[in-house]
């Protein structure tokens, strides 16, 4: 196992388009990091550029030590899941796992060996003796993972394997894959668009736009402590909602909504942080579970309240999703309970007030980090 | 009410026979005006065939005759014995063969290697090469023979093999990449770049993973290429002069001469020349359908 670094990595096409600037990202050994963000934001092609499959335009990448920017794929002792899984469809399960030994010069007791323990750890002893295309979604997705799994690389590189298969396969193999991290303790790239994916199986995630890093962190911190107003759109389901005022110093802090539909003094613990921003244009965020109603509210926090006509109500079962508007923003709440609320009506709502973003609205960065 | 019972009776019964007559047309009238159409179409295609097999097999005083036979009779397959000993027969289908088989391997070759190259690398000129080779289709090939007879004039190829083979493949190629182009389109990137991981070069991801799965395109390729070269009279009849080295359809023609013409030998060297191409593509008709639909349709 290793650990990979990329140093202001950029990738430039001919023509002049930039799919990835000056990426700066560590890699520890057994790690299991995370790139995510919307489509063309670059993480595919950075990870191709960790596999060998796009060139490096410029800057270093660096597999256990050695600058690895002129190896082919083949040396580079890593191991890749494709999002089509990428089977070859004329060879048998076994031959599609046994195919990267044999190249390798493997001895045929040794390829034995590892394609029955992989074929185990995977439940696809069944299988073997198949082609690809008699197997379901969720096996192919196996043998592609057992084809890397059983040259026990350096390096494992995802890229979105999950994204075709159906929801509930999805979740499966999203836990499958994580025990297989602990396992193998190995290193791992996974590069998905789903941020619940990148919540729940990365130790540190990597949150790209544009070819841009926008944060690097632990999934708990880009929850809880977001950069910038993408980061904090981006993680989190459904996403955070913004609300454009700005700040004003009355005694205390407090923020104003832009057309003055509402105001409140900022709790305590933001009146220290953003004190240097009073008369600034700010965005206030609140996540969608950040809303309570007059049943779910805790004693001892503190609230603004808003008294909302509901739009929407989708209740889920042990939670309803709300759909309001609120100084011509479309808000979703996220209220925990099980009482049957009824749309177009007003339905008092809490807002926690310890539980707010709050960015610069010219450069979109937040003014807590 | 004996009578009502009777008359509920009969109407069932007209009824179930009105319907059952109703289904027996609608299931086989239908099927069968389509195999009447199938049928009339595949005995214009066999009658000229027929027509020749009966010739080859007409003793030699009843060439010209009238009969609609089938099988004529004094039956006799002399004309096939003499075919095989009294003409150059032997040597012709040698020659052929050579001819055709060089053509088809080169053929194969390059139009495998140059359609994966136009397929999955961007070079300068690709597109205009891509024209380049359709615009060569563009033209008739007699309007070619004469630059080409030329050319090969200059360059000392007239009357052998290595001229007619140029020609030959140089013809049958534009297509052949075209086509294997096309095929190459429909196999995705992912799986070379996989095998790349897995330890290949470029070349072994071509030969080991990306060639046995255009297996179809491939016989289709070698397919054409045989074609052109086996049954090809009017090139072959400017460039191969000396009777040596005749193929197959210039040593038909010799049959033919100023007074007359050996119809009988015709007809049985037409029916063996055939058997290799029907051969051929019984044997690789399954790859023939499965090469035609796989190229159009991402599957």
């Amino acid at each position: 196992m290793a650990d990979v670094r990329l140093v202001n990595v950029s990738k430039m096409y001919e023509g002049g388009n930039t799919a990835v600037k000056d990426v700066n990202i560590e890699i520890k050994d057994k790690e299991f990091v995370v790139l995510v963000g919307p489509s063309g934001c670059g993480k595919s092609t950075t990870l191709r550029m960790i596999a060998g499959l796009e060139e490096i335009s410029s800057g270093e990448l660096i597999i256990d030590g050695k600058v690895v920017n002129n190896v082919s794929p083949k040396d580079r002792d890593i191991a890749m899941v494709f999002q089509n899984y990428a089977l070859y469809p004329h060879m048998t399960v076994y031959d599609n796992m046994a195919f990267g030994l044999k190249l390798r010069k493997f001895s045929k007791e040794e390829i034995n060996q590892r394609v029955t323990d992989a074929a185990k750890i995977l439940g696809l002893e069944d299988y073997l003796e198949r082609k690809p295309k008699a197997l379901s979604g969720g096996q192919r997705q196996r043998v592609a993972v057992g084809r890397a799994i059983v040259r026990k690389p350096k390096v494992f590189l995802f890229d979105e394997p999950l994204s075709n298969l159906d929801a509930k396969l999805r979740v499966q193999m999203r836990t499958e894959i994580s025990k297989l991290h602990q396992r193998l303790e190995a290193t791992m790239v996974y590069v998905t668009h789903d941020q619940v994916e990148a919540m729940t199986m990365g130790d540190k995630i990597v949150v790209m736009k544009d070819g841009f890093v926008q944060q690097i962190d632990s999934p708990l911190n880009l929850y809880n402590h977001p950069v910038n107003k993408f980061v904090a759109g981006f993680i989190g389901s459904p996403a955070m909602n913004f609300i454009p005022g700005y700040l004003k110093n009355e005694g205390k802090l407090q923020f104003h909504s832009n057309n003055n539909e509402f105001s409140f003094p900022l709790g305590s613990i933001y009146q220290e942080k953003l004190k240097a921003h009073a008369g600034k244009s700010v965005v206030m965020g609140i996540r969608p579970e950040d809303f309570f109603d007059v049943s779910t509210k805790k004693e001892g926090t503190e609230y603004y309240e808003i008294i909302p006509e509901l739009e929407v109500v989708e209740p889920m079962g042990n939670e309803v999703f709300l759909y309001f508007t609120l100084e011509g923003v479309q808000i979703t709440a996220r209220i925990p309970t099980r009482e049957r609320l009824v749309p177009r009506t007003k339905q008092p709502l809490y807002m926690d007030l310890s539980k707010l973003h709050f960015f610069d609205a010219a450069d979109e960065k937040s003014l807590l980090v | 009410m004996k009578n009502r019972n009777l008359l509920t009776l009969l109407t069932a019964f007209w009824l179930k026979l009105w319907v059952s007559i109703k289904y027996f047309f609608k299931k086989y009238s239908v099927k069968g005006l389509i195999y009447l159409f199938l049928i009339f179409f595949t005995v214009i295609a066999i009658y000229p065939i027929l027509n020749v097999f009966t010739m080859s097999i007409r003793p030699g005083d009843k060439l010209l005759s009238t009969s609609l036979a089938v099988i004529p009779d004094n039956w006799t397959f002399q004309q096939y014995v003499n075919l095989f000993t009294k003409t150059d027969f032997l040597n012709w289908i040698v020659n052929s063969l050579v001819v055709s088989l060089t053509v088809t391997f080169t053929g194969v070759v390059l139009a495998s290697t140059a359609g994966y190259a136009i397929s999955r690398f961007n070079f300068v000129g690709k597109k205009m090469s891509m024209l380049g080779l359709m615009g060569t289709q563009m033209f008739p090939a007699t309007m070619l023979l004469l630059p080409m007879y030329i050319m090969l004039i200059k360059l000392e190829l007239i009357n052998s093999y290595l001229g007619i083979i140029i020609i030959y493949s140089a013809t049958a190629l534009p297509f052949c990449v075209w086509q294997m182009k096309g095929f190459y389109d429909t196999i995705p990137f992912s799986l070379e770049e996989s095998a790349r991981i897995d330890g290949c070069n470029r070349w072994q991801a071509f030969y080991v993973i990306i060639l046995p799965l255009a297996a179809p395109a491939l016989v289709i390729t070698a397919l054409f290429s045989f074609m052109t070269a086996w049954s090809e009279y009017i090139v072959a009849a400017q460039i191969l002069q000396d009777t040596n080295l005749y193929t197959l359809p210039l040593g038909l023609k010799s049959f033919e001469s100023n007074l007359s013409t050996e119809w009988g030998l015709y007809a049985a060297a037409s029916l063996v020349v055939s058997i290799p191409v029907v051969i051929l593509f019984v044997i690789l008709s399954k790859w023939l359908v499965s090469g035609l639909t796989l190229g159009s349709v991402k599957g």
